[in-house]
C-alpha cells in the first residue's frame, strides 16, 4: 500500500493508450463537420435575409448558455425518441460516438461561426472595393483577397475552440462511449479502485500534453500563414493582445 | 412523447433545490477566486521570480485538463490517496470526513482551482492593457508604486477585465453542471435524481437546458450593463 504507485503509473499508459485513437477520431470527425458548417452559418449570418439572420442569432444565443454535458444528454436521450416519433426510424443501434459528435457540432458551430464572422468583419471593407475596381468578380475577391486574411485573423480563436473541443471529448463516457476516459474508468474499477490516483493522473497528463501540442500546432500554422501573406505577427502585437491567442 | 406534467414538476424541483445549490457554489467560488486570481495575475504580470514559472505550469495544467478529469482526480483519487498516506503514517485523521464532509464546500474547492487559473490570465492581460505611462505619471507626482497600483492601475485594469470576467463567470456556471459527478445536488444533480425513477430523461434534461440558457442570458446582460456603465473608466487601447 503506497500513496503513489510509480510502477503502476508507468504501466497503466499501455492500458490507456489503445483507446486514445477513438477519442481523437471523435474530435477529428466533429471538427471536419463543424468547420464548413460554421463557415456556412457565418456566411448566412452576414449576407442572409432577416429571417436567416434572426434564426442563426437565436441559435447562437441558446447554444452559448447551454453546458456541453446537458446538450449531450438531451441529444443522447432526445434524438432517438424524436427520430422514432417523426420518421419511425429506430436508431438505438447507432454507434454511441455519433451522439457526442452531433453534440459537438451543435455546440461548437455556434461559437465558431461567430469567430469567423468577427474575423471577416475585421478585414477592412476597402479591400473588397479595391477588388471590384480591379475588375475582379466578388467570388474572386473573396477567394483571393478576403478569405486568406480572414483565416489568419480567425486562427487563434479557431485554435482555442478546437482545444476546448478536445477537452469536451472527456465527457463521452457519460453516454457509455468506451473511449479514452471510458476505458480509463473501466480499468479503474477492474483494479478495485485501488489506483484511481495513478490512472486519472495519467489521463490528465495525456490530455494536457495533447492540449499543449494542439496549441503549439496552431501557433506554427498561424506563423506559417502570416509569413506566406508577408506579414509579421509581432507587428500586429496590439491586435493580438485583444484576442486570446491559442495557448494553454 | 414529451411528458409535460413531469417536465413542469421537475422544473419546480430544479428551481427550489437545484438552482440555489448551483448559485451557492458559484458565489463562494467567486469569493475565493476573484482575489486569489487577481493576486496570481499580479504575480505573473510583475514576473515575480520562482512564482512566475511555477504558476505557468500550474495554470497550463488546469487549463489543459478536462474539468471532469479534474473532478475525478480531486474528488475520488486525492482523498483515497491521502487516506492511505494517513494510514501509513498512523496520523489518525479522518481524511474523508475532513475533505468530503461538505459536498458543497468541496465543489467550491474544485471549482476554485480552475477558476483561479483562468482568472489569473484575465487579470494579467488586463494589467497589461493599462498603459505603462500611467504608472510613470503616478511616480512623477510622488505616488509610491503600491499607491499607484491601488489608485490608478488596478481600477482601470478591473474595468478592462470585465468582458473576459463575464465570460469566465458564465463558463463557471456552465462548468458546475459537471459537479453532479461528485454528488452535488445542483441543477443537474436534482434533474438526474428526478429523471431516473420516472425514466423521463428527455424532459428532465430539457428543463436543465432551459434553466442554464436563461441563467446565462441573465448573467450576460448583467455584465453587458455593467460594462456600459463603467466603460469611461477603463484603460484605453
Amino acid at each position: 500500500m503506497k500513496f503513489f504507485d510509480l510502477s503502476y503509473f508507468i504501466g497503466c499508459f499501455s492500458k490507456l493508450m489503445p483507446y486514445l485513437p477513438l477519442t481523437l477520431m471523435i474530435l477529428l470527425i466533429a471538427m471536419a463537420i463543424t468547420i464548413p458548417l460554421s463557415a456556412f452559418l457565418a456566411w448566412r449570418n452576414l449576407q442572409g435575409n432577416a429571417a436567416e439572420r434572426g434564426l442563426i442569432r437565436l441559435y447562437i444565443q441558446v447554444i452559448r448558455g447551454a453546458p456541453f454535458i446537458v446538450m449531450l444528454f438531451v441529444v443522447y436521450f432526445g434524438i432517438p425518441k424524436l427520430m422514432l416519433a417523426l420518421f419511425g426510424i429506430d436508431i438505438n443501434g447507432w454507434n454511441k460516438a455519433s451522439y457526442i459528435i452531433i453534440t459537438m457540432v451543435l455546440f461548437q458551430s455556434a461559437r465558431m461561426s461567430e469567430a469567423m464572422r468577427a474575423a471577416y468583419l475585421a478585414v477592412p471593407r476597402g479591400q473588397m472595393e479595391a477588388v471590384y475596381s480591379c475588375g475582379m468578380t466578388g467570388l474572386q475577391g473573396f477567394l483571393h483577397v478576403m478569405l486568406p486574411q480572414t483565416v489568419l485573423v480567425v486562427l487563434p480563436n479557431l485554435g482555442n475552440l478546437v482545444l476546448s473541443s478536445l477537452l469536451e471529448t472527456a465527457v463521452g463516457f457519460s453516454v457509455g462511449i468506451i473511449d479514452f476516459v471510458g476505458n480509463a474508468r473501466m480499468v479503474t474499477s477492474r483494479d478495485y479502485g485501488l489506483h484511481t490516483l495513478e490512472i486519472y493522473l495519467a489521463v490528465a497528463l495525456v490530455y494536457w500534453a495533447l492540449a499543449v501540442l494542439l496549441a503549439r500546432l496552431f501557433g506554427l500554422l498561424e506563423g506559417a500563414l502570416a509569413r506566406r501573406q508577408g506579414r509579421t505577427l509581432s507587428g500586429r502585437s496590439s491586435e493580438r493582445k485583444g484576442r486570446r491567442a491559442a495557448r494553454v | 412523447m414529451f411528458n409535460m406534467e413531469f417536465a413542469r414538476a421537475t422544473m419546480g424541483a430544479i428551481l427550489r433545490e437545484g438552482l440555489p445549490a448551483t448559485l451557492t457554489v458559484v458565489f463562494w467560488t467567486l469569493v475565493i477566486s476573484l482575489p486569489l486570481g487577481f493576486l496570481l495575475g499580479l504575480i505573473r504580470f510583475r514576473r515575480v521570480p520562482v512564482l512566475m514559472p511555477l504558476s505557468t505550469v500550474v495554470i497550463s495544467f488546469f487549463r489543459g485538463t478536462p474539468l471532469v478529469i479534474l473532478i475525478f482526480l480531486l474528488y475520488s483519487a486525492l482523498p483515497d490517496a491521502l487516506a492511505r498516506l494517513a494510514q501509513i503514517h498512523g496520523w489518525g485523521i479522518d481524511v474523508y470526513g475532513l475533505l468530503l464532509g461538505s459536498t458543497k464546500g468541496y465543489a467550491v474547492f474544485i471549482c476554485s482551482t480552475f477558476t483561479i487559473s483562468t482568472m489569473a490570465e484575465i487579470f494579467r492581460s488586463a494589467l497589461g492593457a493599462v498603459e505603462a505611462g500611467q504608472l510613470e505619471a503616478a511616480h512623477c507626482v510622488g505616488l509610491s508604486t503600491a499607491q499607484a497600483y491601488w489608485h490608478i492601475v488596478i481600477p482601470q485594469a478591473l474595468v478592462s477585465a470585465l468582458p473576459n470576467l463575464g465570460n469566465d463567470v458564465i463558463g463557471l456556471v456552465k462548468g458546475t453542471s459537471l459537479m453532479f459527478y461528485m454528488g452535488l445536488k445542483d441543477i443537474m444533480g436534482v434533474a438526474k435524481t428526478e429523471a431516473g425513477p420516472a425514466y423521463a430523461y428527455v424532459e428532465a434534461y430539457v428543463d436543465v437546458l432551459i434553466v442554464y440558457v436563461v441563467l446565462c442570458f441573465i448573467l450576460q446582460e448583467l455584465f453587458r450593463h455593467l460594462e456600459q456603465r463603467l466603460r469611461s473608466y477603463g484603460a484605453k487601447g
